[in-house]
Formats: C-alpha cells, sequence, structure tokens
C-alpha cells in the first residue's frame, strides 16, 4: 500500500489532490464565506470582477455575488458527482460480480443488457430520463449512473473471470472452502482496486454531464449549479462574459484534478499488477 | 475479405439483441412517461371525452400492453416513429430533417479530431519528455477537462463576437441566395466553431491514445528490425510504429459517434444550429416524448451502426482479428 | 587483405538511473570479407549489445559508447539493411504484425535497390522461394502470425539478404525455435553465406554451432572478450579458465543435449559492478591473489588471445 501510495506521489497526483483539495475545501467554506441564500441579490447587477472588495468576482444579472454562487455550485457539483459514482459503482459492481460468479446464461443476457446501454449516447439518455422523471437531484443522479455503470460492470466482470482461473482460487477449493465465501473473501477484494481507478472517470464523467444538464436547465432546481451559472450568463455574454468564463473554469479545474488523480492512482496500480503477476 | 465479411455477420448478429433491447426501453419509457400521446395531442388541439374516446381506440392505446407494443414495433417497422405534438408532424419527418446538418458536423468533428490527434500524437509520441511532448500533453489534459458547450461559448465570444472571424451561429447566411460553391464555403464558415467545440475533446484523447501507443511502438522489436533494414525514418515512424499504434485510438472511433451526438445537443444549442441534437431539446422543452425518444432511438442506431463500422475498419487494419471467435 | 569491419575499443554502457552499466568493455577485433566470427557468451555477457553496436542499431537515449567500427572494405560507413543484416532472436517480434509478409521484405528492396513496387514484390517472392517457405506467391500476402516460428525465421533472413548486404549479422537465430527447425535455419543460414558471399556474425549459446559454422570464436564474459581466435583451437586446446570450464561441461556425457552453453558453477558479476580485477576470478579455479587487485591484460595477437593474467605474465617473459 505504501509503494501504491509513493508511485502516486507523482508531479500529476500532486497537482490533482491539491486541486481537488481547493474544491473541496470551497465546498465546506461555502456557508461560512458566503452565508446565506447564494441565490438572492446582493448588490448591484453586472459588476466586474476585480473592481469591488465586496464582490471579488463580480456580481450577475441580477445582482447575486458570483463568488457565493462559484462556492456554492462546488458543493453541489461534488454532491451530484460523489453520489452519481457512488451509484454508478454500486450498480456497476452488483451486475458485474453477478455476471462474473454466475455466468452462463444471466451473463449473457447481462452483457447484452451493457452492450445496449453502450450505445446509447449517454447524454440523450440523461436528457430523456430527466425530462421524463423531472428534474431533481435524484433525477440528475440516475440519469448520470445509467449511462457509466457498464464501465465498472465489464471491468469488474473481466477481472472476477480471470482471478478466477488463477491457482489460489483452486487452492481455497481444495481447502474445502465455501464457493461463495471464495467469491466474496478472496475473489472480490483481489478484483477491486482496478474498478476502483474507474471512480475517477466516473466522477469526471458525471461533473461533465451534471454540468450539461444544468447548462440546459435540467438541473437539480434547488441549488446553485456552475452549469446553470454558464448559461445564466449566456444572455450577457457580449457585455459580460466573465460570467459563463469563470463557472466555465471552476468546471475545468475541478475535472482536471480529478483526471489527474485518476492517471496517477492508475499508473501506482498498474504498476503494482506488474510486479506481482 | 472473406475475413472481414465474415467479421462483418458476426458483428451484425451481435447487434441484432442489443438493438431488440434498446427499442425495447425505449417503448418502456414512451409507457413510463406521464401522460399518454393523446393527453399531449389535447393540449394542443383541445377535444372532449368523445374525441378521447375515440382517438384512443384509434391509437390503440387502450388496447393491452402487449397489444401496445405489438403496435409500436409494427409501426417502427414502418418507420413510423409516431407524431410530434410540437412540430405536428411525423417525428420521422422531423427527424430526417434535421439528420443531415448533424451528421455533416459530426463528420467533420471526426475528421478533424482524429487527423489532428494522430499527428500531434506522433509528433508527442517521437520523444517523450521533451518540451513538445510536455507541451502537448498538458494543452490535451486541459481540453480533456473541457465541457464542449463552455468550449463553444468561449470559442464564440473570442471568435464571433470579438474577433468576428466567424458567424455568431447557424447553419448558413440565410436569405442570401447563396448556391453551389459559395454555400458550401459558408456552410463551413458556420461550421468551423462548433466542430472545434465538438472535436477538441477528442482530439485531446486521441492525442494521449496515439502518443502511449507511439512510445510503446518504439520500444517493441519490429521498430529495430526496421531501423535495421535501414528504412527512412518517415517510413519507420509512419508505416511501422504509427500503423500498429493507430489500432488502439481506431477502437475510440465508436465511442467518439455517441459522445458527438451527445456533444451536439448542447453545441448545436450554443450555435444555434437546426441539427438532430437541438431536436432533442426542443423536444424536452417542449415535452414532445414521442419526438425526444425518436432522437433517442435514431441516435443509438447510428452508434450500433457507427461501432459496426469500426469493427470491420479494425478487423481490416489489424490481421491478427480472427474470423470466428 | 583489407578487414570488412574492424572495431577498436568499443565500449557501451547502458544508463540505469544514476548509475552507468558496462555492458560492453573494449572490444576489439577484425572481421575480413567473407569470414564467419561466432560471439559466445552466457546471458548478459553483452553480445546482443556489441552485435547492436556493430550495425549502428543501439538507441540513442541512455547510452554511451566509445571506441570505433570501422569498415575498411566498404570505404565508409555501413549502411544498417544494405551494408548489413540483421536476424534477431525473436521471429514473432520482431515482425512487424499488422504489414504482409510481402511488403515487409520488398520494402528493403524499394529503400535499397530503387525497385519499383511491383518489382519489388517480385523479388519478395524470389527471395520467399530461396529461403525455402513453399508456394512463395501466395506467402506474400501472409501476416506474420499466420506462419510457424521457423517459416517467420526464414521470412526475417529473407528481407535480411535482400540487398545482399556484406555482412549477416545473427543473434541467436534459432533459439526459439524447436532442435528440428534449428537445424533447418543453421543449414540455411550456411547455405546463404556461401551462395551469396556474405561475412556472418553469428551470436550463439551453442559451442558446437559455432565450431560447425565459424572461423574464429570470440567468448565474452561480463562485457569482457575472454578469448579471441579459431574456433577450432578454441574448443580442441582452449586456453582461458573459463573457456576450459565450459568445454570440459560440454563434453560431459551427463550433460542433456541443449543449445544453452554448458552451466559452470557461480554466477557472473552483478552489471555495473566496479571491479579492480579479474570479473572471472571469484568462479576461477585457478585463481590467484593477483587476480583479484589489477585487470588482466590481453595475452596474443589482435587476432589471436586470451584476457587473463597467467598468459599475459608468459607473454611478459617472451617480451
Ligand atoms: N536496453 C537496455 N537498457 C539497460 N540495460 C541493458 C539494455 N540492454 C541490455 N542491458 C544490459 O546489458 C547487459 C548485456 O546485455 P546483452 O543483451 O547485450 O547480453 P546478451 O549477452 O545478449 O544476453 P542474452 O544471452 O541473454 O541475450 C545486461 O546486463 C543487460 O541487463
Ligand atoms: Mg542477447
Amino acid at each position: 500500500m505504501r509503494a501504491v501510495l509513493r508511485r502516486f506521489a507523482t508531479g500529476g497526483g500532486i497537482a490533482g489532490t491539491v486541486l481537488f483539495a481547493l474544491v473541496v475545501l470551497a465546498a465546506l467554506l461555502a456557508a461560512v464565506i458566503a452565508p446565506g441564500d447564494p441565490m438572492a441579490m446582493a448588490g448591484r447587477p453586472l459588476i466586474q470582477p476585480f473592481s469591488d472588495w465586496r464582490f471579488p468576482l463580480g456580481t450577475d444579472r441580477l445582482g447575486r455575488d458570483v463568488l457565493a454562487e462559484l462556492l456554492h455550485g462546488a458543493r453541489a457539483t461534488l454532491i451530484v458527482s460523489g453520489a452519481a459514482a457512488l451509484v454508478t459503482l454500486l450498480v456497476g459492481i452488483t451486475i458485474g460480480t453477478l455476471a462474473g460468479f454466475i455466468g452462463g446464461r444471466l451473463d449473457d443476457a447481462l452483457m447484452r443488457l451493457a452492450d445496449a446501454f453502450q450505445s446509447v449516447p449517454t447524454f440523450i439518455l440523461a436528457l430523456a430520463f430527466v425530462s421524463i422523471a423531472g428534474p431533481s437531484l435524484a433525477s440528475v443522479v440516475t440519469a448520470v449512473s445509467l449511462g457509466a455503470w457498464t464501465a465498472p460492470a465489464r471491468v469488474l466482470r473481466a477481472e472476477i473471470l480471470s482471478l478466477r482461473r488463477r491457482e489460489f482460487v483452486d487452492a481455497y477449493r481444495v481447502l474445502g472452502m465455501p464457493p461463495l465465501q471464495i467469491a466474496f473473501r478472496e475473489v472480490l477484494p483481489n478484483a477491486l482496486p482496478p474498478v476502483i481507478t474507474l471512480a475517477a472517470v466516473i466522477v469526471a464523467n458525471a461533473i461533465l454531464v451534471e454540468a450539461a444538464l444544468s447548462f440546459l436547465g435540467l438541473g437539480n432546481p434547488n441549488s446553485v449549479t456552475w452549469g446553470a451559472m454558464i448559461a445564466e450568463g449566456r444572455a450577457v455574454i457580449r457585455s459580460a462574459p466573465y460570467l459563463s468564463a469563470i463557472p466555465g473554469v471552476a468546471v475545468v479545474v475541478t475535472v482536471l484534478a480529478v483526471n489527474l488523480i485518476g492517471d496517477a492512482a492508475n499508473e501506482a496500480i498498474h504498476a503494482r499488477r506488474v510486479q506481482v503477476p | 475479405m472473406t475475413r472481414i465479411l465474415a467479421v462483418a455477420r458476426r458483428r451484425l448478429l451481435h447487434s441484432i439483441p442489443v438493438v431488440a433491447i434498446v427499442v425495447l426501453g425505449v417503448f418502456a419509457l414512451l409507457e413510463a412517461a406521464p401522460g399518454d400521446a393523446v393527453d399531449a395531442y389535447l393540449v394542443i388541439g383541445g377535444g372532449d371525452a368523445e374525441m378521447i374516446q375515440r382517438l384512443r381506440q384509434e391509437w390503440g392505446l387502450d388496447r393491452s400492453f402487449l397489444a401496445r407494443l405489438g403496435a409500436y414495433l409494427t409501426a417502427l417497422a414502418h418507420l413510423d416513429l409516431g407524431w410530434s405534438v410540437a412540430f405536428a408532424r411525423p417525428v420521422s419527418a422531423v427527424l430526417f430533417e434535421r439528420l443531415p446538418n448533424t451528421l455533416m458536423m459530426m463528420a467533420a468533428a471526426i475528421c478533424f479530431s482524429f487527423s489532428a490527434g494522430t499527428l500531434l500524437g506522433i509528433a508527442a509520441g517521437a520523444r517523450p519528455g521533451s518540451l513538445r511532448d510536455r507541451i502537448l500533453s498538458l494543452v490535451s489534459l486541459g481540453l480533456y477537462a473541457m465541457p464542449s458547450f463552455w468550449l463553444g461559448l468561449m470559442l464564440l465570444v473570442g471568435f464571433a463576437v470579438k474577433l468576428a472571424w466567424f458567424p455568431l451561429g447557424g447553419i448558413e447566411s440565410v436569405g442570401m441566395g447563396k448556391t453551389g460553391l459559395a454555400r458550401a464555403l459558408d456552410i463551413a464558415r458556420h461550421l468551423v466553431l462548433p466542430v472545434l467545440s465538438l472535436g477538441l475533446i477528442y482530439l485531446a484523447l486521441y492525442l494521449r491514445l496515439m502518443r502511449t501507443g507511439m512510445i510503446e511502438a518504439w520500444r517493441s522489436d519490429y521498430i529495430r528490425t526496421a531501423r535495421a533494414k535501414g528504412l527512412t525514418p518517415r517510413r519507420i515512424a509512419f508505416r511501422h510504429a504509427a500503423r500498429n499504434a493507430l489500432l488502439p485510438v481506431v477502437t475510440m472511433l465508436g465511442l467518439q459517434a455517441g459522445a458527438l451526438l451527445s456533444g451536439s445537443v448542447v453545441v448545436e444549442s450554443v450555435f444555434a444550429i437546426p441539427g438532430m441534437g437541438r431536436l432533442a431539446f426542443e423536444a424536452v422543452t417542449q415535452r414532445d416524448v414521442p419526438l425526444l425518444l425518436g432522437v433517442f432511438l435514431i441516435s443509438t442506431l447510428m452508434v450500433i451502426l457507427a461501432n459496426l463500422f469500426v469493427d470491420l475498419l479494425y478487423a481490416r487494419l489489424d490481421p491478427r482479428v480472427a474470423a470466428e471467435g | 587483405m583489407t578487414a570488412l569491419l574492424s572495431a577498436d575499443d568499443v565500449s557501451v554502457a547502458y544508463r540505469d538511473g544514476a548509475r552507468w552499466l558496462q555492458a560492453v568493455d573494449r572490444v576489439s577485433f577484425a572481421l575480413p570479407p567473407k569470414a564467419r566470427l561466432a560471439i559466445m557468451g552466457e546471458s548478459g555477457s553483452g553480445k546482443t549489445t556489441l552485435a547492436l553496436a556493430i550495425a549502428d542499431l543501439l538507441p540513442h537515449d541512455g547510452i554511451r559508447r566509445s571506441g570505433a567500427v570501422r569498415w575498411p572494405a566498404l570505404g565508409g560507413a555501413a549502411r544498417p539493411g544494405r551494408d548489413v543484416g540483421f536476424v534477431f532472436q525473436d521471429p514473432m517480434s520482431s515482425l512487424n504484425p499488422v504489414l504482409s509478409v510481402g511488403e515487409q521484405i520488398a520494402e528493403v528492396a524499394v529503400t535499397h535497390l530503387g525497385l519499383s513496387w511491383p518489382a519489388a514484390l517480385d523479388r519478395a517472392a524470389e527471395l520467399l522461394d530461396r529461403v525455402g517457405l513453399p508456394r512463395p506467391r501466395d506467402r506474400l500476402t501472409s501476416f506474420p502470425h499466420e506462419l510457424s516460428g521457423g517459416q517467420r525465421q526464414r521470412v526475417a533472413l529473407a528481407m535480411a539478404i535482400t540487398a545482399e548486404p556484406k555482412l549477416l549479422i545473427a543473434d541467436e537465430p534459432t533459439s526459439a525455435l524447436d532442435t528440428l527447425t534449428q537445424a533447418q535455419i543453421v543449414h540455411l543460414l550456411d547455405r546463404l553465406a556461401t551462395e551469396i558471399g556474405l561475412a556472418l556474425v553469428l551470436v550463439t549459446h551453442d559451442l558446437a554451432l559455432a565450431a560447425n559454422l565459424a572461423g574464429t570464436g570470440m567468448l565474452m564474459y561480463a562485457g569482457r572478450v575472454a578469448e579471441l581466435g579459431p574456433i577450432e583451437t578454441m574448443v580442441s586446446a582452449p586456453r582461458h579458465p573459463y573457456l576450459q570450464a565450459l568445454v570440459a561441461a560440454s563434453l560431459d556425457p551427463d550433460r542433456p543435449p541443449t543449445d544453452r552453453l554448458a552451466e559452470i558453477p557461480g554466477i557472473p558479476p552483478q552489471p555495473g559492478a566496479a571491479i579492480p580485477g579479474c570479473a572471472f576470478e571469484p568462479r576461477c579455479p585457478r585463481a590467484r591473489s593477483a587476480c583479484r587487485s589489477r585487470p588482466p591484460g590481453w595475452a596474443g595477437t589482435p587476432a589471436d588471445g586470451v584476457d587473463c593474467i597467467q598468459f599475459d605474465q608468459l607473454a611478459a617473459v617472451h617480451r
């Protein structure tokens, strides 16, 4: 484990962790730095950034504090993407485990289902789902997970299939360990690391899908989101492009951080797996 | 050639259950949507209880679930995707009118991101760790983290609003009566920014994949053989190294088809392009479920077709893909 | 006669983190046209590195090299593929998996002989026939994975001789093959070298094969030449204690017939280790205290000699 951490601590891994920590900090401190309702009018509309110390990032068309919106948006982004990643991993792990361990007809059926889900353009699927189920936190989370569960399911299934062929599984079988115990105590824990590294990809994707949904007005209507801020800025894009630019930069920084962490984690874990065949 | 045909046959057979699942899924969503087609129709037209009854009967909505499914499948077989309330026209008519614009945009975006991405990936992978490689890797990381609609907006602000190099939106200048080459050029000018916003992200992905592939290829024995044969550096880089590094990139093309269709929803909205993506959004805002699911179905079929094509291309590029198995 | 190839104090080191691993250490020899040299030595002794250095195929990064490889008979540098052909050890990985056999041979003819592609493909078919592949025309469109190991090595051989080079370097061309195929490939190598008038550098583990095929033998140990000379005398009257041990072990009737160099007790020094004396000293049955403190000197002529202190002293007395 320590070796994995050491390999993780490369330039990219550290930069990603620091950036992501900043986003988390922003989300945690949102209520402290910018107490009150971020959607309420706070001052004169359309104050330029860096011109008024009370509104470091300026105000929008309706006089809302951009900084406050940005901080609260970090919270919304982290909640949605975190929840989506959790749901995706849970669904993916469940389906991957079923397909890998039970095999046969069930495996075939589940894999065809995965094929079908992978053929649907994810965002159009999310759009259709949210528009039918109505926009809410739960529907956005579900919509994101619908398009993403196939990757962890497939990876886990492949891992399980390859682990099941290894000698140590035979050894446990010879020792008389019951199959279910072998499956959940010995095989699954060994199959999980590559699935966990997928978490970064899932989170990054969730952030982007959520932003796009919010941009189209289909995000969680009860919270400020970066996507909605970008959409809001569109109305005055000629005179105040910063209103769309700033939340977009926040999205890019967050996704970049998550991708950097994912790359570093992937490399760290991959190196370990190469060493111990 | 027989090998490729065998691969085609296998992949086609494989697609059948996938298409079936998708069609069933769309039908399930149609059923799950609040209200049925008659409700939606009445919102626009209005009508009395008797008319409701008659319409329900006419459209088969009062029948059992299985009968409704049967009716839906029969209609699908006749390319009938239902009635779009928002446009007061058949869904298929609206769809096929919008399709060419999206296809054109997608084709341009794929060509752009694939060619530029692989070329830059070759350049970056030639000397890993060099300044050029670091800069390219950083740029691709940044691009890869960008939401396409935001990239589109920023390009719009920079190149259409501030610099006025490109039009603000639309697919072509209206009312100018341009024809032939002039019209093609006009459309091309309109497509530059949307294609960039869609393509740059995948360019980043191709660059990264190609870079990794090239680094791996340079280390392999067959490159040492190529050098021992005294081939020109150009031939070694392109015919031997890049040809192998290309394989993982090609597998991504199928994925990109889906991502482009997804991206076209937001990008067409940003650039006001009357394509299929914007149609999906219009269907959402007008609560036109049959239209939305029509877009859903057609775009999924397009992705399945694209993947079929990519599989064949891959089999063509990699002789090790076996005919059977 | 002007030598085809002469190597003077060729040294190669690989970078390993902060250290340098000396893979080849001041190797000198000369090879007349059409002559045959067998390079022997255990794994890691630097045979491949030396062969690559001769053909100028070493990677550019992470390498430190010195000394000179000259080509007097060519009147200039040797061009890889044109003047030197190279056959590698693993016939699977050394062929490009996604290009047809025909293209991989023909491209050499296009590059070096200036042939058009159709003519080059004709030439490729002739070459495939010459290396003994049945139905050569049909084979042009085959891919490497469709061939057996022996067939692939024949293709590699065809590629290497396409431009009729002056020298063919074969790095353990048969160790990835089964015994029967090995014999066929060795026979083919011998025949082609004679027909085309090739000089041959053969890297091998097999003392008997070396004696069969080559006129000169070179035994390497830890990057240095341990013994160099006519191969018959090396086998019949080995001088270096290492070679003596090897010959004795290979004559052992209990030893199963293998293509590997006979095993002798002990292990070679760690690559990169600083050795003040003779690298073979820890394993040498005739080692003395002097062997540990100073490096052995070359005893003999540049074409025939031993890298051992005992012979060095003898030579000193003669001088
Ligand atoms: N690319 C490389 N980078 C670093 N070290 C290398 C490299 N290639 C070879 N070496 C090292 O150089 C030394 C000599 O290697 P070389 O491949 O020349 O030996 P060899 O005699 O051909 O061995 P074998 O019989 O196993 O093929 C070895 O210690 C090896 O580990
Ligand atoms: Mg070797």
